[in-house]
């Protein structure tokens, strides 16, 4: 009867396990609040958010369209327009990258994919911001560095995901064009292809829908889109304005979500 | 070696990176237009012996020759030269589900089409009225512009055949092409593969576990275990004893 | 001569017109959208200069700049951790709510659902620039972004778990006259711990990520020095303030995907 001692042995063991870890997370909270110098909220918290709300309620309703390419719906749609070019660029360059580093792990020197993978690493580790205020000093302020930021930073992500796939594709109609005579770019076009491609739309989507928030702050750095007015407005307590830009985002990021996952949905 | 031998293998050996032996020096020959049943358990190395006669992997020792010639020399355009003439049919069937029918059988001339036109999907009328034909032959006819993923499991395995058609092959493989589908469409499946061997004299070599079905269908059974041919008999001289036997033995 | 018929395909299939269109829509909306946002590859060539000054200073990181952005860094993964378990108590409530295989009416799931989306409509620096207006300039806007974005994240994610959970154990106990309480105690906590703590680990992954920047606007952190020292054109610092944010979110990612690991 040795398995009840065992089972005695383990559970002694999870009970100071478990000891460990609540100390553990005890000590990092502990050092949390004792650490953290916390400001003390603006005594106008109050009638700010009062103001918000009432701009919330009362929305600029002029703002939506007045023609002048600065309202509501040209910068909406300008914030899409970033997204769609920065998506658009990062999925037709994560396509070679992807297939690269996934077909280098098969063999036996997976040195191409080991670096493949800490490059996409690299790049989602760097915030889209910081991007964009680096192409910002490269082409200037204005929506081509929000498109330049969100390309790059989405190469990031789709290369990951892309590369996942290939990985847990199914092979096996391959085998029947290689076993019918087909060279490696016969394989590839009539297998390889049709069977990714509906994986690869369905996570350029995902991408995109990521791509439209973020694009909505590049403007914060001037790099284009709704997050300029958004900023400007809150800098001049514009509070009616912020209430309307901030129900736009809303209702753009909602349909933009619907409409993807909707096609996403019937691609599978 | 006589002419009428389409394959020849001779003491062949197959030892897998991990050191398993999936042949252990198997010879054998097969007549032109003969039609074989190759039966054995699990890991027997039927699947390696198929994938051995069409290079799918290089075996470690002996000689395989096709039409005379030894295919282990074979290699880039020379090689897919050869596999064009080799029929090869799963069991995992291995259409491209998202495409039709149509593409999938035309997929079987791959081999004779240039990179460009393959993703073009430029077929030349000939090889589309072949698809056609090819199709009608299997009762598939009516699912030209369906697509793969649409059919079930005995329709899919009838474009495999279909597909098999269109390279008008000297030899196909069959590698357990009715071991996920029920007794009726596997005897519907096992009528068409006869059908290749019979009208268009295709040498048929197929991979079964039902002997019934071996029994039925074969002209000469072939018994593998452990990597090692242990039976080779025309079918009429074969009882279902002697099949359990090759199953069995390597137990006792 | 063929025993069936040749099937015939309408012209919209035949020609594959649907597809044909949405490659089109798509090359419009392209050339548009290239229009609209001004692209313009020689933009790079004129302000190749001033780049090349960027890329000079950054790939020169002043290091002695590192001993002034170690309090901020710290306050930075603070921010994080406070900012995604305040989120986390508040979500769990709202994950059950809005979970639709607990039975309560369509319209508390219904609406408890759409009121999570709209949270997740907005990313966490938009939400920290608006809160910052409320709030005011520091650390206490910045975790109170953070825990917003998390509740709308983590009440997502742990709905769509619970959804998974496997309602047999607790219809016995429902059976056997258990209350609700005892219910969610004994028949589903059980079995979604795991994944519960995987996505507070994976959440706080990212808020790691955003609450670097949050600083940008003022909501405390890293960000701040992002911000100062671009501002100063000082960029062989701001490599300092980059390569500091790659380090937190490596080191972080790393003992997250550990401790994921150890769960399972
Ligand atoms: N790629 C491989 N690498 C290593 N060993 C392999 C590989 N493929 C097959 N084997 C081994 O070789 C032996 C023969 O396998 P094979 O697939 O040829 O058997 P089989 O007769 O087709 O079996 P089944 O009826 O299950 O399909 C088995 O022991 C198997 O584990
Ligand atoms: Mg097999």
């Amino acid at each position: 009867m040795t398995i009840p001692k065992i089972n005695e042995k383990q559970k002694r063991r999870d009970r100071y396990s478990w000891i460990v870890w609540g100390i553990i997370i005890i000590v990092i909270y502990g050092w949390c609040f004792s650490d953290m110098k916390f400001s003390h909220i603006q005594e106008s918290a109050g009638t700010v958010s009062k103001s918000i709300f009432m701009g919330l309620i009362h929305p600029d309703w002029a703002y939506i369209y007045n023609g002048s390419g600065e309202d509501l719906v040209s910068q909406l749609i300008m914030t899409l327009a970033i997204a769609f070019l920065g998506t658009i660029i990062a999925a037709i360059i994560s396509v070679p990258f992807a297939f690269f580093a996934s077909r280098s792990k098969n063999s036996k020197y997976n040195v191409t994919s080991k670096v493949g993978t800490f490059l996409l690493t690299a790049i989602r580790a760097f915030p889209e911001i910081v991007l964009a205020i680096m192409f910002i000093k490269a082409v200037g302020p204005g929506s081509f560095a929000g498109v330049m930021a969100l390309g790059i930073h989405s190469i990031g992500m789709l290369g990951k995901l892309f590369s996942e796939s290939i990985e847990e594709m199914n092979h096996s109609s391959e085998y029947s064009i290689v076993a019918a005579g087909g060279s490696k770019p016969q394989v590839f076009a009539l297998s390889t292809w049709p069977t990714i491609l509906p994986a690869l739309i369905s996570y350029t989507l995902y991408s995109f829908e990521i791509s439209v928030r973020s694009a909505s702050i590049l403007g914060l750095v001037g790099a284009g889109g709704i997050g300029a007015p958004m900023i400007m407005a809150l800098n001049t307590r514009n509070w009616p304005r912020v209430g309307i830009i901030l129900f736009g985002i809303v209702v753009m990021v909602m349909v933009i979500d619907g409409c993807s996952g909707y096609i996403r949905k019937k691609l599978v | 070696m006589s002419d009428s031998d389409i394959l020849q293998v001779n003491h062949v050996t197959k030892v897998y990176p991990n050191g398993i032996k999936g042949l252990d020096d198997i010879s054998f020959n097969v007549k032109r237009g003969e039609f074989i049943a190759v039966v054995g358990l699990s890991g027997a190395g039927k699947s390696t012996l198929f994938r051995s006669i069409n290079r799918m992997q290089d075996i470690t020792n002996g000689e395989i020759f096709i039409n005379g010639t030894d295919i282990s020399k074979l290699k880039g355009k020379e090689l897919r030269h050869f596999r064009r003439k080799i029929g090869m049919i799963f069991q995992s069937f291995n259409l491209v589900n998202r495409l039709t029918v149509q593409k999938n059988v035309l997929s079987g001339r791959v081999g004779y089409y240039s990179t460009w036109k393959t993703i073009l999907g430029l077929y030349s009328k000939g090889d589309k009225e072949k698809a056609v034909r090819s199709l009608d032959h299997v009762n598939m006819l009516k699912k030209l512009y369906d697509r793969a993923d649409s059919l079930s499991g005995g329709q899919m395995q009838r474009v495999a055949i279909a597909r098999t058609m269109m390279q008008e092959p000297d030899l196909v493989l069959a590698d357990e092409p009715v071991a996920s589908l029920d007794p009726k469409t596997s005897e519907g499946v096992m009528k068409d593969l006869r059908n290749l061997n019979v009208k268009d004299h295709d040498t048929v070599l197929v991979n079964l576990h039902s002997i019934d079905l071996a029994l039925e269908f074969a002209d000469r059974i072939i018994g593998i275990r452990d990597g090692q041919l242990v039976f080779d008999k025309a079918a009429a001289q074969s009882t279902p004893d002697d099949l359990k036997e090759i199953y069995e033995g390597g137990n006792s | 001569m063929h025993t069936s018929e040749v099937p015939r395909r309408s012209f919209v299939k035949k020609y594959h017109i649907k597809g044909m269109i949405v490659i089109a829509i798509l090359i419009v909306l392209f050339l548009y959208s290239l229009k609209i946002c001004g692209v313009d590859p020689s933009l790079f060539v004129s302000n190749i200069a001033q780049f090349g000054v960027l890329i000079g200073q950054m790939s020169n990181p002043d290091w002695s700049y590192f001993s002034f952005i170690w309090d901020p860094l710290v306050q930075t993964v603070q921010m994080a951790i406070l900012g995604t378990t305040i989120g986390t108590i508040f979500a769990i409530p709202a994950a059950f709510l809005a979970a639709r295989n607990l039975d309560h009416s369509k319209v508390v799931h219904g609406t408890s659902r759409f009121v999570l989306d709209i949270f997740r409509t907005l990313p966490s620096l938009l939400l920290a620039a608006i809160l910052v207006a409320i709030f005011g300039i520091g650390p206490t806007t910045g975790t109170i972004t953070l825990a917003i974005f998390s509740f709308g994240m983590i009440s997502k994610l742990f709905y769509e778990v619970l959804e998974t959970v496997d309602m047999g154990p607790a219809e016995a106990m429902k059976a056997s006259g258990a209350s609700i309480i005892q219910i969610i105690r004994l028949a589903i906590i059980p079995q979604i711990a795991g994944q519960f703590c995987s996505f507070f680990l994976y959440t706080l992954e990212v808020n790691v990520r955003s609450s670097t920047v949050l600083g940008y606007v003022g909501a405390g952190g890293l960000g701040l020095y992002l911000q100062q020292t671009i501002d100063e054109f000082n960029y062989s610092e701001t490599a300092v303030v980059i390569l500091a944010t790659f380090a937190t979110v490596l080191v972080i990612d790393i003992l997250s995907n550990y401790l994921r690991r150890k769960l399972q």
